[in-house]
């Protein structure tokens, strides 16, 4: 014998339309990208030494120039300032001394790594390493001085004679 | 009482009984073969509060700024945050947030990221108006309207990049709460 149930099957699934579950916290990531900087400008485009006499171990004028150096992502700390020349000039010696750094709100600060005047060779010669301040010492915004002057290994014909100085700074 | 009307009297009885019969035959074997159940029905609407959270720039639930190049000026996102809600009583959003580092563990902190939020659509008040830095910790930073209705805010992410920061990639999370 069949049996015929009117059962209201239609309320099932409105009650489960009627439930849910609340929400009440929920997170978002946040991320934030930082690009890296490196600049490193020179006052000056050219720079004249002189030598008032011709002997051997006469020496030039001192001539100063500024490089103002920034950085966010300054990882290195040794061999940081360096200096080559493109070609020796002959019976003349190039002398660099990493004279100040006036720091301008970086985290770390370069110092020079031999005191006094050194030589310039074709070689990259270190003039400063980086030392931190504060923090991870990744900040380096601030202004080098460097001066410049020659020496004569021999006596010099009269004369001009021209080369090219590079300055590097090594990062990271 | 006319004999056209007596039968017409006598006609109806007939037919319906007539009908009822036949319809209860082709329905079942037997009309003594249907059983008829009757139960209670009843609904239950819970209470409910949802909160949703977009990037209105991205359309994705995650706040991305940059790459932040050096003096080119401030960065923003905007999140948008919907709460629905049939409770019927007032609530406050809280944001609690924790330290942006990068892998390597530096913080970027200070006041190297702002945050400020929008009124309520429907009503509801920015309780940070104006940008403050964005400091770990947890605040209330909206109040509903005292109904406690439904609303709609944006919450103001900005890096005004004035500011030398250390390169890399930072990460946090931003986590809202009603209360």
């Amino acid at each position: 014998m069949r049996k015929v149930w009117a059962v209201p099957f239609l309320a099932i699934p409105l009650f489960m339309l009627t439930g849910g579950n609340a929400s009440p916290a929920d997170s978002v990531p946040l991320q934030i990208q930082v690009a890296e900087f490196l600049s490193l400008q020179a006052s000056s485009s050219s720079m004249t030494l002189v030598f008032n006499n011709f002997t051997s171990g006469s020496m030039t004028n001192t001539v100063s120039m500024s490089y103002d150096v920034s950085s966010n992502n300054a990882r290195q700390a040794t061999n940081v300032f360096l200096a080559n020349l493109t070609t020796l000039f002959p019976q003349i010696d190039l002398q660099a001394d990493f004279a100040s750094y006036a720091n301008n709100g970086g985290n770390a600060r370069l110092v020079e790594a031999a005191s006094g005047f050194v030589t310039i060779g074709t070689t990259n010669t270190t003039l400063a390493n980086k030392q931190t301040i504060s923090s991870n010492g990744r900040t380096l915004i601030g202004t080098a001085t460097v001066n410049y002057r020659a020496v004569a290994k021999a006596d010099l014909e009269a004369g001009n004679q021209v080369g090219y100085l590079t300055i590097t700074v090594v990062y990271s | 009482m006319t004999e056209k009307s007596r039968a017409r009297n006598n006609f109806w009885p007939h037919a319906l009984l007539f009908a009822a019969l036949l319809t209860a035959g082709l329905a079942s074997d037997t009309a003594a073969d249907i059983a008829t159940e009757r139960m209670p029905l009843s609904f239950e609407v819970k209470p409910v509060t949802r909160m949703s959270i977009v990037n209105l720039a991205t359309g994705r639930k995650a706040a991305e700024i940059g790459p932040l190049m050096m003096g080119t000026g401030a960065a923003e996102n905007t999140l948008q945050i919907t709460v629905d809600t049939n409770e019927g009583r007032s609530y406050q959003i809280f944001l609690e947030t924790g330290d942006l580092r990068n892998p390597e563990g530096d913080l970027l902190g200070g006041d190297a990221i702002q945050f400020f939020v929008s009124s309520g659509r429907n009503g509801g008040e920015s309780l940070v108006p104006r940008a403050v830095p964005l400091q770990s910790g947890r605040r209330a930073v909206f109040r509903s309207a005292p109904s406690g209705n439904a609303d709609s805010f944006t919450v103001h992410i900005l890096m005004p990049n004035t500011r030398v920061m250390d390169s890399g990639t930072y990460y946090d999370s931003l986590k809202f709460s009603i209360e």
